[in-house]
Protein backbone atom coordinates (compact mmCIF):
# COMPACT_ATOMS: atom_id res chain seq x y z
CA UNK A 1 0.00 0.00 0.00
CA UNK A 2 2.65 2.70 1.28
CA UNK A 3 4.79 1.26 -2.10
CA UNK A 4 2.39 1.76 -4.25
CA UNK A 5 1.37 5.55 -2.57
CA UNK A 6 5.59 6.75 -3.16
CA UNK A 7 5.04 5.17 -6.81
CA UNK A 8 2.28 6.65 -7.95
CA UNK A 9 3.61 10.14 -5.96
CA UNK A 10 6.90 9.16 -7.90
CA UNK A 11 5.04 9.15 -11.47
CA UNK A 12 2.40 11.54 -10.46
CA UNK A 13 3.50 13.92 -13.22
CA UNK A 14 3.38 11.32 -15.94
CA UNK A 15 1.11 8.90 -14.91
CA UNK A 16 -1.09 9.47 -11.74
CA UNK A 17 -2.85 6.89 -10.21
CA UNK A 18 -1.22 3.81 -11.08
CA UNK A 19 -0.77 -0.02 -9.70
CA UNK A 20 2.90 -0.77 -9.25
CA UNK A 21 1.73 -4.55 -10.10
CA UNK A 22 0.29 -3.23 -13.47
CA UNK A 23 3.16 -1.47 -14.36
CA UNK A 24 5.24 -4.55 -13.86
CA UNK A 25 3.06 -6.52 -15.59
CA UNK A 26 2.88 -4.31 -18.34
CA UNK A 27 7.03 -3.36 -18.87
CA UNK A 28 7.43 -7.33 -19.08
CA UNK A 29 4.63 -7.26 -21.88
CA UNK A 30 5.91 -4.24 -22.99
CA UNK A 31 9.50 -5.51 -23.74
CA UNK A 32 8.33 -9.19 -25.05
CA UNK A 33 6.49 -6.73 -27.70
CA UNK A 34 9.70 -4.88 -28.43
CA UNK A 35 11.57 -8.23 -28.58
CA UNK A 36 9.19 -9.31 -31.20
CA UNK A 37 9.55 -6.11 -33.16
CA UNK A 38 6.65 -3.91 -32.35
CA UNK A 39 6.72 -0.46 -33.02
CA UNK A 40 6.14 2.05 -30.09
CA UNK A 41 2.33 3.32 -31.14
CA UNK A 42 1.13 -0.57 -30.64
CA UNK A 43 2.55 -0.82 -26.84
CA UNK A 44 1.17 2.76 -26.68
CA UNK A 45 -2.45 1.19 -27.56
CA UNK A 46 -1.83 -1.69 -25.54
CA UNK A 47 -0.35 -1.00 -22.20
CA UNK A 48 -0.52 1.99 -19.97
CA UNK A 49 3.11 2.60 -20.44
CA UNK A 50 4.04 6.14 -21.28
CA UNK A 51 5.43 6.84 -24.29
CA UNK A 52 8.87 8.33 -22.64
CA UNK A 53 9.11 4.87 -20.70
CA UNK A 54 8.01 2.75 -23.86
CA UNK A 55 11.08 4.67 -25.39
CA UNK A 56 13.89 3.74 -23.13
CA UNK A 57 12.74 0.60 -22.75
CA UNK A 58 12.99 -0.01 -26.41
CA UNK A 59 16.43 1.81 -26.20
CA UNK A 60 17.83 -0.23 -23.32
CA UNK A 61 16.41 -3.65 -25.90
CA UNK A 62 17.45 -2.94 -28.81
CA UNK A 63 20.31 -0.38 -28.48
CA UNK A 64 19.23 2.37 -31.16
CA UNK A 65 16.04 4.77 -30.95
CA UNK A 66 12.39 3.94 -32.01
CA UNK A 67 11.16 4.68 -35.67
CA UNK A 68 9.39 7.58 -35.70
CA UNK A 69 6.63 8.17 -38.41
CA UNK A 70 3.20 6.36 -38.80
CA UNK A 71 2.49 2.85 -38.55
CA UNK A 72 2.09 1.35 -41.99
CA UNK A 73 -2.10 1.38 -42.34
CA UNK A 74 -2.13 -0.10 -45.80
CA UNK A 75 -5.34 -2.24 -46.01
CA UNK A 76 -4.10 -3.64 -49.93
CA UNK A 77 -0.70 -4.85 -48.08
CA UNK A 78 -2.32 -8.07 -46.99
CA UNK A 79 -4.15 -8.72 -50.28
CA UNK A 80 -0.62 -8.81 -52.65
CA UNK A 81 0.49 -12.43 -53.23
CA UNK A 82 3.09 -13.22 -50.72
CA UNK A 83 1.68 -11.31 -47.87
CA UNK A 84 -1.48 -12.34 -48.42
CA UNK A 85 -0.04 -16.10 -47.73
CA UNK A 86 1.87 -15.21 -44.40
CA UNK A 87 -0.69 -12.84 -43.32
CA UNK A 88 -3.38 -16.04 -43.57
CA UNK A 89 -1.27 -18.52 -41.87
CA UNK A 90 -1.20 -15.71 -39.06
CA UNK A 91 -4.56 -14.87 -38.63
CA UNK A 92 -5.27 -18.68 -38.79
CA UNK A 93 -3.16 -19.25 -36.10
CA UNK A 94 -4.54 -16.47 -34.06
CA UNK A 95 -7.76 -17.70 -34.58
CA UNK A 96 -7.39 -20.93 -33.31
CA UNK A 97 -6.07 -19.95 -30.59
CA UNK A 98 -8.73 -17.86 -29.52
CA UNK A 99 -11.50 -20.30 -30.71
CA UNK A 100 -10.15 -23.02 -28.77
CA UNK A 101 -8.23 -21.78 -25.50
CA UNK A 102 -9.44 -19.24 -23.01
CA UNK A 103 -6.97 -16.45 -24.05
CA UNK A 104 -7.52 -13.17 -25.68
CA UNK A 105 -6.33 -9.65 -26.65
CA UNK A 106 -2.81 -8.87 -26.94
CA UNK A 107 -1.22 -12.30 -25.31
CA UNK A 108 -3.43 -14.44 -27.91
CA UNK A 109 -1.89 -12.02 -30.50
CA UNK A 110 1.81 -12.48 -29.47
CA UNK A 111 1.72 -16.65 -28.63
CA UNK A 112 -0.26 -16.62 -32.13
CA UNK A 113 2.75 -14.46 -33.44
CA UNK A 114 5.30 -16.58 -32.09
CA UNK A 115 3.67 -19.36 -33.53
CA UNK A 116 3.51 -17.90 -37.07
CA UNK A 117 7.41 -17.14 -36.43
CA UNK A 118 8.35 -21.11 -36.43
CA UNK A 119 6.92 -21.64 -39.57
CA UNK A 120 9.91 -22.11 -42.45
CA UNK A 121 8.40 -19.62 -44.54
CA UNK A 122 8.97 -16.84 -42.46
CA UNK A 123 12.77 -18.27 -42.68
CA UNK A 124 13.08 -17.45 -46.25
CA UNK A 125 14.05 -13.53 -46.13
CA UNK A 126 15.91 -12.03 -43.53
CA UNK A 127 12.98 -10.40 -42.16
CA UNK A 128 10.13 -11.93 -41.24
CA UNK A 129 7.58 -10.61 -44.12
CA UNK A 130 4.53 -10.25 -42.02
CA UNK A 131 6.07 -8.28 -38.85
CA UNK A 132 4.63 -7.94 -35.33
CA UNK A 133 3.11 -4.36 -35.92
CA UNK A 134 1.65 -5.95 -39.39
CA UNK A 135 -0.16 -8.18 -37.72
CA UNK A 136 -1.22 -6.31 -34.98
CA UNK A 137 -2.78 -4.16 -37.30
CA UNK A 138 -4.27 -6.75 -38.96
CA UNK A 139 -6.17 -7.88 -36.45
CA UNK A 140 -7.59 -4.47 -35.93
CA UNK A 141 -8.47 -4.28 -39.70
CA UNK A 142 -10.51 -7.75 -39.39
CA UNK A 143 -12.21 -6.23 -35.76
CA UNK A 144 -13.06 -3.05 -37.76
CA UNK A 145 -14.46 -5.21 -40.89
CA UNK A 146 -12.29 -4.00 -43.61
CA UNK A 147 -10.25 -7.56 -43.87
CA UNK A 148 -11.99 -10.44 -43.35
CA UNK A 149 -11.53 -14.57 -43.82
CA UNK A 150 -12.89 -16.03 -46.54
CA UNK A 151 -12.63 -19.89 -47.46
CA UNK A 152 -11.47 -21.03 -51.60
CA UNK A 153 -13.95 -22.69 -53.54
CA UNK A 154 -11.18 -25.01 -54.54
CA UNK A 155 -9.47 -26.01 -51.48
CA UNK A 156 -11.73 -24.90 -49.16
CA UNK A 157 -9.53 -23.25 -46.75
CA UNK A 158 -9.56 -19.88 -45.35
CA UNK A 159 -7.71 -16.43 -46.40
CA UNK A 160 -7.42 -13.10 -45.78
CA UNK A 161 -9.16 -11.06 -48.02
CA UNK A 162 -11.20 -7.39 -48.19
CA UNK A 163 -14.75 -7.72 -47.04
CA UNK A 164 -17.71 -7.93 -48.98
CA UNK A 165 -15.73 -9.76 -51.99
CA UNK A 166 -17.63 -12.08 -53.55
CA UNK A 167 -17.46 -15.39 -51.40
CA UNK A 168 -18.70 -17.82 -54.20
CA UNK A 169 -15.98 -16.55 -56.71
CA UNK A 170 -13.26 -16.96 -54.43
CA UNK A 171 -10.10 -18.64 -55.32
CA UNK A 172 -7.05 -18.52 -53.06
CA UNK A 173 -3.56 -17.55 -54.35
CA UNK A 174 -2.15 -21.18 -53.66
CA UNK A 175 -4.63 -22.81 -55.62
CA UNK A 176 -4.78 -19.88 -58.41
CA UNK A 177 -1.24 -18.19 -58.21
CA UNK A 178 -0.37 -15.54 -60.05
CA UNK A 179 1.63 -16.05 -63.00
CA UNK A 180 5.17 -14.42 -62.13
CA UNK A 181 4.54 -16.87 -58.83
CA UNK A 182 3.89 -20.22 -60.35
CA UNK A 183 7.36 -20.55 -62.28
CA UNK A 184 8.95 -19.85 -58.81
CA UNK A 185 6.67 -21.94 -56.61
CA UNK A 186 7.72 -25.31 -57.87
CA UNK A 187 11.39 -24.78 -58.86
CA UNK A 188 12.67 -22.35 -55.63
CA UNK A 189 14.23 -25.51 -54.68
CA UNK A 190 15.54 -27.00 -57.88
CA UNK A 191 17.27 -23.89 -59.29
CA UNK A 192 20.84 -23.33 -59.14
CA UNK A 193 22.72 -21.31 -57.27
CA UNK A 194 24.01 -18.65 -59.60
CA UNK A 195 27.67 -20.16 -60.36
CA UNK A 196 26.06 -23.26 -61.58
CA UNK A 197 23.96 -21.23 -63.80
CA UNK A 198 26.73 -19.34 -64.94
CA UNK A 199 28.71 -22.76 -65.73
CA UNK A 200 25.50 -24.42 -67.62
CA UNK A 201 25.46 -21.24 -70.43
CA UNK A 202 29.22 -21.17 -71.24
CA UNK A 203 28.60 -24.88 -71.52
CA UNK A 204 25.21 -24.43 -73.60
CA UNK A 205 27.84 -21.54 -75.22
CA UNK A 206 30.48 -23.83 -76.09
CA UNK A 207 28.48 -26.33 -77.62
CA UNK A 208 27.20 -23.67 -79.65
CA UNK A 209 30.29 -22.97 -80.76
CA UNK A 210 30.89 -26.55 -81.26
CA UNK A 211 28.12 -27.15 -83.55
CA UNK B 1 2.71 -68.98 -38.08
CA UNK B 2 5.43 -67.86 -35.04
CA UNK B 3 6.55 -64.91 -37.38
CA UNK B 4 3.29 -63.37 -38.05
CA UNK B 5 2.87 -63.16 -33.87
CA UNK B 6 5.97 -61.78 -33.40
CA UNK B 7 5.75 -58.92 -36.36
CA UNK B 8 2.25 -58.40 -34.39
CA UNK B 9 4.09 -58.19 -31.22
CA UNK B 10 6.25 -55.87 -32.64
CA UNK B 11 3.44 -53.87 -34.07
CA UNK B 12 1.55 -53.93 -30.68
CA UNK B 13 4.50 -52.64 -28.88
CA UNK B 14 5.13 -50.12 -31.68
CA UNK B 15 1.38 -48.56 -30.59
CA UNK B 16 2.19 -48.50 -26.69
CA UNK B 17 5.35 -46.95 -27.54
CA UNK B 18 3.87 -43.91 -29.46
CA UNK B 19 0.79 -43.79 -27.00
CA UNK B 20 3.23 -43.04 -24.17
CA UNK B 21 5.32 -40.95 -26.00
CA UNK B 22 2.00 -39.04 -27.47
CA UNK B 23 1.05 -38.55 -23.90
CA UNK B 24 3.95 -37.61 -22.24
CA UNK B 25 4.53 -35.01 -25.06
CA UNK B 26 1.06 -33.94 -24.62
CA UNK B 27 2.17 -33.66 -21.19
CA UNK B 28 5.06 -30.88 -21.49
CA UNK B 29 3.56 -29.34 -24.03
CA UNK B 30 0.10 -28.29 -22.10
CA UNK B 31 2.72 -27.51 -18.95
CA UNK B 32 4.81 -25.50 -20.81
CA UNK B 33 2.11 -23.27 -22.18
CA UNK B 34 -1.52 -24.30 -21.90
CA UNK B 35 -2.92 -22.43 -24.91
CA UNK B 36 0.22 -23.08 -26.87
CA UNK B 37 0.05 -26.87 -26.31
CA UNK B 38 -3.03 -26.99 -27.22
CA UNK B 39 -3.25 -25.37 -30.47
CA UNK B 40 -0.13 -27.58 -31.40
CA UNK B 41 -2.12 -30.50 -30.49
CA UNK B 42 -5.28 -30.00 -31.40
CA UNK B 43 -7.44 -30.54 -28.62
CA UNK B 44 -10.05 -28.95 -26.99
CA UNK B 45 -9.68 -27.27 -23.66
CA UNK B 46 -11.31 -29.88 -21.78
CA UNK B 47 -9.25 -32.59 -23.15
CA UNK B 48 -5.90 -30.85 -22.80
CA UNK B 49 -7.29 -30.40 -18.61
CA UNK B 50 -8.18 -34.05 -18.66
CA UNK B 51 -4.43 -34.81 -19.85
CA UNK B 52 -2.47 -32.31 -17.92
CA UNK B 53 -3.61 -34.02 -14.64
CA UNK B 54 -2.77 -37.78 -15.78
CA UNK B 55 -0.55 -39.18 -13.23
CA UNK B 56 2.26 -41.75 -14.09
CA UNK B 57 0.30 -44.18 -13.35
CA UNK B 58 -3.08 -43.71 -15.38
CA UNK B 59 0.05 -42.50 -18.20
CA UNK B 60 1.30 -45.62 -18.77
CA UNK B 61 -2.11 -47.66 -17.93
CA UNK B 62 -3.58 -45.51 -20.74
CA UNK B 63 -0.80 -45.87 -23.19
CA UNK B 64 -1.18 -49.25 -23.04
CA UNK B 65 -4.29 -49.62 -24.72
CA UNK B 66 -3.55 -51.67 -28.56
CA UNK B 67 -4.60 -48.84 -30.67
CA UNK B 68 -3.35 -45.82 -31.25
CA UNK B 69 -4.60 -42.57 -28.42
CA UNK B 70 -3.61 -39.94 -30.81
CA UNK B 71 -5.89 -39.62 -34.32
CA UNK B 72 -5.16 -38.33 -37.70
CA UNK B 73 -5.86 -34.47 -37.98
CA UNK B 74 -6.14 -34.27 -41.04
CA UNK B 75 -9.19 -36.53 -42.09
CA UNK B 76 -10.77 -33.86 -45.17
CA UNK B 77 -9.59 -36.11 -48.22
CA UNK B 78 -10.19 -33.54 -50.60
CA UNK B 79 -7.94 -30.84 -48.48
CA UNK B 80 -5.25 -34.12 -48.12
CA UNK B 81 -5.29 -34.66 -51.48
CA UNK B 82 -4.23 -30.90 -52.40
CA UNK B 83 -1.99 -30.86 -49.96
CA UNK B 84 0.21 -34.16 -51.21
CA UNK B 85 -0.60 -32.26 -54.87
CA UNK B 86 3.40 -31.68 -56.21
CA UNK B 87 4.37 -28.80 -57.26
CA UNK B 88 5.27 -26.39 -54.40
CA UNK B 89 7.92 -25.60 -52.41
CA UNK B 90 8.84 -27.25 -48.74
CA UNK B 91 8.09 -23.91 -47.08
CA UNK B 92 4.99 -23.05 -48.32
CA UNK B 93 3.52 -26.84 -48.29
CA UNK B 94 4.11 -26.52 -44.30
CA UNK B 95 2.72 -23.15 -44.49
CA UNK B 96 -0.36 -24.82 -46.20
CA UNK B 97 -0.46 -27.59 -43.96
CA UNK B 98 0.03 -25.34 -41.07
CA UNK B 99 -3.46 -23.26 -42.03
CA UNK B 100 -5.02 -26.48 -42.60
CA UNK B 101 -4.38 -27.85 -39.35
CA UNK B 102 -4.72 -24.39 -37.36
CA UNK B 103 -8.28 -24.15 -39.33
CA UNK B 104 -9.97 -27.43 -38.92
CA UNK B 105 -12.24 -27.97 -35.84
CA UNK B 106 -10.39 -29.25 -32.69
CA UNK B 107 -10.57 -32.84 -31.97
CA UNK B 108 -13.94 -33.35 -29.91
CA UNK B 109 -13.77 -35.12 -26.66
CA UNK B 110 -16.27 -38.33 -27.25
CA UNK B 111 -18.88 -38.66 -25.37
CA UNK B 112 -18.73 -41.18 -22.43
CA UNK B 113 -20.79 -43.99 -22.18
CA UNK B 114 -20.10 -46.54 -19.37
Amino acid sequence: MSKAKTQSHKDAKVTPQKSVLQEGDDIALASTMIGLGARLQVLENETQLSYERLSRLYREIHGCSPPKGMLPFSVDWFTSWRNNVHSSIFFSIYRSMVDRTAIRGVSALIKAYMLYREQDITKETDEPVLSFTRAWMLLRFVNSNMLQMTACTHCSMEFVTHAHILANEFVCPICKPPARIVGLMGKSEEVAPPRMRFNMRTLGVGAAATS
Amino acid sequence: MTQITSTEDTALAEIRDVNLNYLILAQRLLRDDFSVGLFRLGLTEETGKIINQLSLHQLVSLASSSSLLCGFRLNDASLLASLSKDGMNGALQQARMTMALAQAPAMQPQPVTA
